[in-house]
C-alpha cells in the first residue's frame, strides 16, 4: 500500500509522485491524468525573463491530459542568448506524450500521440510534430522538426521509418502499456 | 526483428495458389486420448456450406469438412498422419510467407473485396510534397522542375545528417546589443560543430536568408554542368518523340520499345515491330564518357598519401605516448557520407550541405477494385484522414501476454509447459464467434513445439460503447455472451468442440475474451545449422476464423457489410445475414533458451475439468510451477 501514498492526485486527475522534483510549479501547467513518477525533474521556475514593467509570461511548462513521464526524465524549458540577452523559452507539450526513463526534454513542443523511449536526448528548441515514436537513446540535435507519422532513431535522430495510417492508436496503446 | 512478442497477421495476396490445410491440435483437450482426435479437411472450393455465408476473403475460403475416416483410426496411425501432414499449414518459415506479414496496424481493408489488404496490395497516390523541416508544401510542378528538394533554407550536416542552422561567423560579443546580426554567416551543426568555414575554400553566406541560392552559386561543379547538359540532352530527346508518358499499356509499350528500337540498327529483332503500328522511336543515348582530369586525379592520389602518412604517425603515437584516439584517415568520408552526395567527395573538406530530401502525404487505393483506402487531408500539418478504412477496425485483432511472469520471452525452457494468454478483440459493432486452430507441432521446422489451445472456440462481445455497456448490464443475459459456447447446432464447423468441459474462457470483458495457450519448445542443439536457418525462433501459425451475424441493407448488398452498425437501417430492408472469414497470423513467442536441468519432457496439457456453462478461470499455478525447474532454482 506504500505504492497508494506515494502519488499525490491533482484536482483534475494528475498523479505526481511525491519522489519527483517540481521546481516552480506555479509555472508550470498539467492538462490532466497526467503521471509524473519518481525522480522526474520539471523545471518550472526557468522562465522567460521579461523586461521590467512587463508583465511576466507565467507559463514555462505545458504539458497535456494523458501524458506519462516516466522515472527520472528531466523537462527543462529552451534557452538561448538573443539580441544579446539569455533567456529561456517555454515548452508545450500535447496529450498522450509518453517520456522513457532517464529522458533529457528540451523541446519547444511537442506534439500529441508522441512516444520518447528511454535515454533520449531531445535538443533545444526542437519541434517534434504529432504521431512521432522516438527510439530509445536517441539524440534528437537541437532546432530539428521532426514531422508527423515518423519513428526515429539514432545520433543524430534520423527518421528510419514512416508511421502507419493507425499511428495515434499504435502511440496511444503503447502508453497504456507501459 | 521486432521484440517478442509479436503477431504478424497474413495478408490474403499471400494466398495465390489452391491448398489444402490439415489442421489438427486446436480442439478441446481430451484427458482420455483416443475418439476426439480429427482431421480438418480445408478446401479451396467455394463454400457450400450450411450458413449463407458472405466470404470476406473470396480468395481463400475454406470450407471445412469432416474427414469421416480418420475418426476411426487407432491413435499410434493418428500420430504419424498428422506429422505428414504438416507440409499444408501456414509456414511461417517459408520464404514467401515474409512477405505478407504484417502488424495488424499496417493493414488496410477494402469494404468492397471484403479484404485485408496491405502495402503490397495497395497502390499509392502522392496528395502532396512538403518539406519535413520546414513543413512548407512544394508543388508539384516545383518538384518536377526543381528536383525532391527543399529549395528554402533547409540543409542536412554532410557529416552526421543533422539540421544545420545559419550563424553568424564572428559571434558578436553580448555587450554591443546590436538588432540584427552581421555578416558572413555560415551554417553550423549543433550536433557535431561541423561548419561550412570548415570546407577548402570555406563557405561563407552574405545573407542568412534565400540559402539556396547562394549555395548554388557558390558550390557550383563541372558535375552539375554535367547533369544539366544531360538533362537537357534527354529532354530533347523526348520532347522530339513528343510522347506523354502516362500509365497506360500503349505507352509502356513504347516505352520499352526505346531501347529495342535503338537496337534495330544494326539489325536486331526490331525491325519486325515496325508493321504492328508501333511508332519506332530512335533514343540517342549520350555516349560521351565522363571527362577525367589527370591533375585532379594526382592531387586526390597525393593527398591521401599524406593522410596515410598521418595515419602511420598517428598509430606509432599511439603506441608509443598512449594518445587515446588515433584520427588517421579522419579527413576521409565515409562510404555513407560519399553516397549522400552528388560529386563523390573523398575528404571531408569536399563534403557540401545537403539540401532536406522532401516527404510526400499519400492516399492508397486497392489495386484490386481501385476505390480509396486512405485519403489523408491535404493540408501538411494535419494529421487527420479523409479515409481511413485500417484493417484495425474491420477485423479482430489478437495479443499475447505471459500467464507466468516467470517466462522470459527470449530465453524459453525446452520441455517446460509454457502459458501465455491469448486474447481476441473484436472492434465490430455486432459480437462475433472464433475459432482458433494451430498445428499441433509448429510448421516449417525439425524441431516443432507443441502448441495447444485449450479453448479454441468462445464468443467475443459486440465493441460498445461504455454507455450502451451500462444499459446491456440491465438487460436479461440474453444479451450478452456467453463465456462458453453451447454445444453447436448448425455449421459443420462448429461441431468440432463436442467436449464443452474443457472448453474454458480465462477471462471475458466488453469487446474481448483471452484462453489459454499451452506451449511446450523442445530441445534445439545450439550448431551452426541451427543458427543459420535460426530454429530457435518461435513462431506459432494460427488461423483466426470469424462469424457473425451482420445487419445487411438488402438494396446495398455489395457495399454495406463490410462494417455493420446499429444504424444499418437506412431506408431498404434489413436483414441478418451471417458473415465469416478468416486469416492466417504468426505469433512470435520467443526464443528457445537452452536445456534447464531437471526440466523433463512431461504431458503437455493438464486439462482442467471446469463445469458446462461457466467460465472459469485457469489454475494460477500452472503445472509447470512444480516441475523440479522451480526447485533448483529456490
Ligand atoms: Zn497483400
Ligand atoms: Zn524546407
Ligand atoms: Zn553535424
Ligand atoms: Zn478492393
Amino acid at each position: 500500500m506504500s505504492q497508494k501514498s506515494e502519488y499525490i492526485q491533482t484536482e483534475t486527475g494528475n498523479k505526481v509522485s511525491r519522489k519527483s522534483l517540481i521546481i516552480g510549479s506555479q509555472n508550470i501547467i498539467l492538462g490532466g491524468k497526467t503521471i509524473i513518477q519518481a525522480d522526474c525533474c520539471i523545471r518550472g521556475d526557468l522562465r522567460r525573463l521579461v523586461p521590467q514593467g512587463q508583465n511576466a509570461a507565467a507559463v514555462a511548462i505545458a504539458v497535456g491530459r494523458y501524458c506519462f513521464l516516466s522515472k527520472s526524465c528531466l523537462l527543462r524549458p529552451p534557452s538561448k542568448t538573443y539580441r544579446g540577452q539569455f533567456s529561456y523559452y517555454p515548452m508545450k507539450l500535447g496529450d498522450h506524450v509518453f517520456v522513457g526513463e532517464g529522458s533529457v526534454v528540451e523541446a519547444a513542443v511537442i506534439g500529441s500521440y508522441v512516444n520518447i523511449g528511454k535515454n533520449c536526448v531531445i535538443g533545444k528548441f526542437s519541434i517534434i510534430k504529432d504521431c512521432v515514436r522516438i527510439e530509445d537513446g536517441t539524440v534528437i540535435a537541437p532546432n530539428s522538426v521532426i514531422p508527423s507519422f515518423s519513428s526515429v532513431e539514432g545520433h543524430p535522430g534520423i527518421v528510419v521509418e514512416e508511421l502507419p495510417e493507425t499511428a495515434a492508436e499504435m502511440l496511444e496503446r503503447e502508453l497504456n502499456h507501459q | 526483428m521486432s521484440s517478442f512478442p509479436y503477431i504478424h497477421i497474413s495478408c490474403p495476396c499471400h494466398e495465390d495458389r489452391p491448398q489444402t490445410l490439415t489442421i489438427d491440435s486446436a480442439r478441446p483437450i481430451s484427458p482420455s486420448k483416443s475418439p476426439s482426435k480429427r482431421d480438418f479437411n480445408f478446401s479451396p472450393i467455394a463454400p457450400n456450406s450450411p450458413t449463407k455465408g458472405r466470404s470476406l476473403l473470396a480468395g481463400f475460403t475454406p470450407s471445412v469438412s469432416f474427414d469421416a475416416g480418420n475418426l476411426n483410426l487407432d491413435s499410434d496411425d493418428e500420430e504419424e498422419l498428422t506429422d505428414e501432414d504438416d507440409d499444408n499449414n501456414f509456414d511461417p518459415r517459408d520464404p514467401r510467407s515474409a512477405f505478407s506479414l504484417f502488424p495488424i496496424e499496417n493493414l488496410l481493408y477494402c469494404e468492397d473485396c471484403h479484404q485485408i489488404r496491405c502495402p503490397r496490395c495497395v497502390q499509392d497516390e502522392i496528395v502532396c510534397w512538403y518539406c519535413p523541416s520546414c513543413l512548407f508544401e512544394v508543388p508539384s510542378s516545383t518538384v518536377k522542375s526543381d528536383g525532391n528538394r527543399c529549395t528554402r533554407n533547409c540543409y542536412l550536416c554532410p557529416v552526421c545528417t543533422a539540421l544545420l542552422a545559419v550563424v553568424p561567423v564572428h559571434h558578436s560579443s553580448g555587450h554591443s546589443s546590436s538588432d540584427h546580426p552581421t555578416g558572413p554567416f555560415n551554417l553550423f551543426c549543433s550536433h557535431c560543430h561541423w561548419t561550412t568555414s570548415d570546407l577548402t575554400p570555406p563557405i561563407q553566406l552574405e545573407k542568412p536568408t534565400s540559402i539556396s541560392a547562394q549555395l548554388s552559386k557558390l558550390t557550383h561543379s563541372p558535375r552539375d554542368n554535367e547533369f544539366i547538359r544531360l538533362k537537357q540532352h534527354y529532354a530533347q530527346q523526348l520532347g522530339n518523340a513528343q510522347e506523354d508518358f502516362t500509365n497506360s499499356p500503349a505507352a509502356l509499350t513504347r516505352l520499352m520499345g526505346l531501347y529495342t528500337g535503338l537496337g534495330s540498327g544494326s539489325g536486331g529483332h526490331g525491325g519486325s515491330r515496325k508493321g504492328r503500328g508501333v511508332k519506332k522511336l530512335e533514343m540517342k543515348e549520350v555516349d560521351r564518357p565522363r571527362e577525367v582530369s589527370e591533375d585532379q586525379e594526382l592531387d586526390i592520389i597525393e593527398r591521401m598519401a599524406v593522410e596515410g602518412l598521418e595515419a602511420s604517425k598517428c598509430i606509432v603515437a599511439l603506441a608509443t605516448h598512449g594518445r587515446k584516439k588515433a584520427d588517421g584517415y579522419g579527413k576521409a568520408t565515409t562510404a555513407k557520407q560519399r553516397l549522400a552526395q552528388p560529386h563523390d567527395p573523398r575528404f571531408l573538406s569536399d563534403l557540401t550541405p545537403t539540401a532536406v530530401l522532401l516527404r510526400t502525404k499519400r492516399s492508397k487505393r486497392c489495386r484490386a477494385c481501385r476505390h480509396i483506402l486512405v485519403k489523408p487531408e491535404a493540408k501538411v500539418q494535419t494529421t487527420r484522414f479523409r479515409i481511413r478504412l485500417v484493417a484495425l477496425n474491420y477485423i479482430p485483432s489478437l495479443t499475447i501476454k505471459r500467464l507466468d511472469s516467470s517466462i522470459t520471452w527470449d530465453n524459453l525452457t525446452p520441455h517446460k509447459t509454457h502459458r501465455f494468454l491469448l486474447t481476441v478483440t473484436n472492434p465490430l459493432f455486432d459480437p462475433i464467434s472464433v475459432s482458433l486452430l494451430t498445428p499441433r507441432r509448429t510448421p516449417g521446422t525439425a524441431f516443432a513445439s507443441r502448441v495447444t489451445i485449450l479453448c479454441p472456440e468462445f464468443d467475443v462481445g459486440a465493441n460498445t460503447d461504455v454507455w450502451d455497456d451500462a444499459l446491456m448490464s440491465t438487460k436479461p443475459a440474453s444479451a450478452v455472451p456467453s463465456g462458453v459456447k453451447t454445444p453447436p447446432t448448425t455449421g459443420s464447423f462448429t461441431s468440432f468442440s463436442k467436449d464443452p468441459k474443457m472448453s474454458t474462457v480465462y477471462e471475458q470483458k466488453r469487446n474481448y475474451t483471452s484462453v489459454v495457450i499451452e506451449v511446450v519448445p523442445p530441445e534445439i542443439p545450439d550448431t551452426r545449422d541451427t543458427r543459420i536457418r535460426d530454429e530457435r525462433l518461435l513462431e506459432i501459425p494460427i488461423y483466426v476464423r470469424v462469424e457473425f451475424e451482420a445487419e445487411v441493407d438488402r438494396d446495398d448488398e455489395e457495399g454495406g457489410g463490410g462494417k455493420p452498425s446499429h444504424s444499418g437501417a437506412s431506408g431498404g430492408a434489413v436483414q441478418r445475414e451471417r458473415v465469416e472469414y478468416s486469416y492466417w497470423c504468426v505469433v512470435g513467442v520467443g526464443r528457445v533458451g537452452d536445456v534447464v536441468e531437471g526440466v523433463v519432457a512431461s504431458e503437455p496439457n493438464t486439462p482442467v475439468r471446469t463445469p458446462v456453462g461457466t467460465p472459469v478461470k485457469a489454475p494460477r499455478t500452472p503445472a509447470a510451477m512444480r516441475t523440479p525447474l522451480r526447485q533448483v532454482r529456490s
